[in-house]
């Protein structure tokens, strides 16, 4: 009875601890509302701002958003939101990184 | 969203417009010193704008002048500023205080009395008491003593069972409940009288001494029964007496009575028929003054109007404006000719109508046979139609006593 009861409960554990991901290993989240904004959570900063094309160095490498007319709703330590036509965001990771 | 752009109009914020090539480096610097910047874009290459708290922006300017950038503010929004510009304005101000004051006063005063609950009783009338109690539209609240009030009216109006007065903010409303005044005619003494002329058919007196007899024909208001004070003698006829109770007679008189019809049917009719044009018209009444809205018909052809009140209430506020829809409708005359059987028909059927208006309801109706005569007037050959009908109904009537010398 207990052989089918405890590995259940040890795999809830996990699941639940492997929830935050973005907080514990500070990885970049991207979340992206159709095509007309992207948040970034844990940025590192913002490489290059135009209304075209704006890079953010995050912890893996960099974010690139390109677009037209995009501007930077908002900008605080952990969270950037980018507003505008989205076409493309790309990620370039550095070697080594998960 | 909306709770952030509501809390940044409240705490007050400001656009900068900021000219230089390292906008990156102020972004970057303001997010790591904790000052959040939104809006941000660039409205030409090397110039940018940007929306931040007033709070963050004296700390901007410092973390600007490190990298060499020009930062100025183009506008202030939010609430902040807009008290900072009211309290340069002492006459705004002025205003403010002045209206506060104003409603303040205001609303120590009676602007509306209404009368609610009653059922025969004139509203107006216990409006006019409420008056003269010092209960009326413009008098201060605070000098009001309602049960005086109460008492007054309650003196002063007969029928009054209950009187209660609630003051609701500027409106004090006086309910009033009806005293149910029982008839005391029901028993007062008196005679039984013909209601209407007829021939007596039956008569059963119930109180009283009977003055008519089977087969008599009276006249409307004729004393049938008496309740005279009376006695009988020795062979058992009654007798009026001198003095003694007067009683209040009762009984019941059937009678034949007959109802007159007369109808003046003109061969020659004039019909009003409806050509389907129609069209509406608004009059707004305010006061004794009338504003039209819409067309007035044409000269050309009849046009019949039909006016209805469109009633304009908000809540139990009635206000004094008056909204009338007048529809009308264009109708053709035609002319056409009866021949003297279809006259006598729409006679006879406007004669039966007429009798049956003046029979109570719920008593048969016999028609006698109709007498119809051609009449020859300036307006053209007629019909006229005489119709009789008959009926056995009471025509007991109870009189109140005559006052006797």
């Amino acid at each position: 009875m207990f052989n089918g009861f405890l590995p259940k409960i040890s795999r809830r554990l996990i699941d639940m601890m492997e929830m935050p991901k973005d907080v514990f290993l500070d990885l970049p989240k991207t979340t992206v509302f159709g095509s007309v904004q992207a948040v970034l959570e844990n940025h590192k900063g913002v490489l290059e701002y135009t209304p075209e094309k704006i890079r953010v160095r995050t912890s893996l490498g960099e974010v690139t958003i390109t677009g037209k007319h995009l501007k930077i709703g908002s900008i605080a330590p952990s969270e950037l939101v980018v507003d505008g036509q989205i076409a493309d965001i790309a990620l370039a990771a550095k070697e080594g990184r998960a | 969203m909306v709770l952030r752009s509501l809390w940044s109009y409240l705490l007050g914020y400001v656009i900068i417009k900021v000219k230089g090539g390292k906008v990156e480096e102020l972004l970057n610097r303001a997010a790591r010193n904790g000052i959040s910047l939104w809006d941000c874009r660039q409205i030409a290459p090397g110039f940018y704008v940007a929306s931040l708290r007033i709070r963050s922006f004296r700390r901007l300017r410092h973390l600007v002048r490190q990298l060499g950038l020009d930062i100025r503010i183009v506008r202030r929004v939010g609430l902040p500023f807009l008290i900072q510009r009211a309290l340069g304005r002492p006459g705004f101000l002025l205003g403010v205080a002045a209206f506060a004051v104003l409603v303040y006063l205001l609303s120590g005063f009676i602007w509306f009395v209404d009368v609610q609950g009653y059922e025969s009783l004139d509203p107006q009338h216990v409006l006019q008491q409420a008056t003269e109690a010092g209960l009326k539209p413009g008098v201060r609240k605070d000098t009001l003593i309602l049960t005086d009030i109460e008492h007054h009216l309650m003196s002063t109006i007969p029928g009054l069972a209950w009187v209660g007065v609630t003051l609701e903010g500027t409106r004090a409303s006086v309910e009033v409940v009806e005293k149910v005044i029982v008839n005391k005619d029901e028993s007062a003494p008196g005679d039984v009288v013909a209601s209407k002329s007829g021939l007596i058919e039956q008569i059963i007196p119930m109180v009283g001494i009977p003055l008519v007899r089977e087969g008599d024909t009276v006249m409307a208001g004729q004393v049938l029964i008496s309740g005279r004070p009376h006695y009988f003698d020795e062979t058992g006829a009654a007798r009026f007496a001198a003095e003694g109770l007067y009683q209040r007679a009762e009984g019941i008189v059937k009678a034949r009575v007959w109802y007159e019809a007369k109808v003046d049917v003109p061969l020659t009719q004039v019909e009003e028929v409806p050509t389907g044009q129609k069209f509406r018209a608004f009059r707004i009444t305010i006061g004794d003054r009338q504003v039209r809205l819409g067309r007035k018909p044409p000269q050309q052809g009849v046009w019949i109007e039909q006016e209805k009140e469109i009633p304009i209430v908000w809540g139990q506020t009635q206000f004094p404006v008056q909204v009338t829809e007048i529809e009308y409708f264009e109708v053709e005359r035609r002319e056409y000719t009866l021949d003297r059987d279809e006259a006598a028909e729409v006679g006879i059927a406007e004669a039966e109508a007429a009798l049956k208006q003046q029979v109570p309801e719920g008593v048969p109706l016999k028609f006698l046979p109709v007498e119809i005569e051609d009449m020859d007037s300036s307006e053209g050959q007629r019909l006229q139609v005489l119709l009789v009908g008959e009926t056995v109904e009471n025509i007991a009537q109870i009189t109140k006593i005559p006052q006797e010398p």
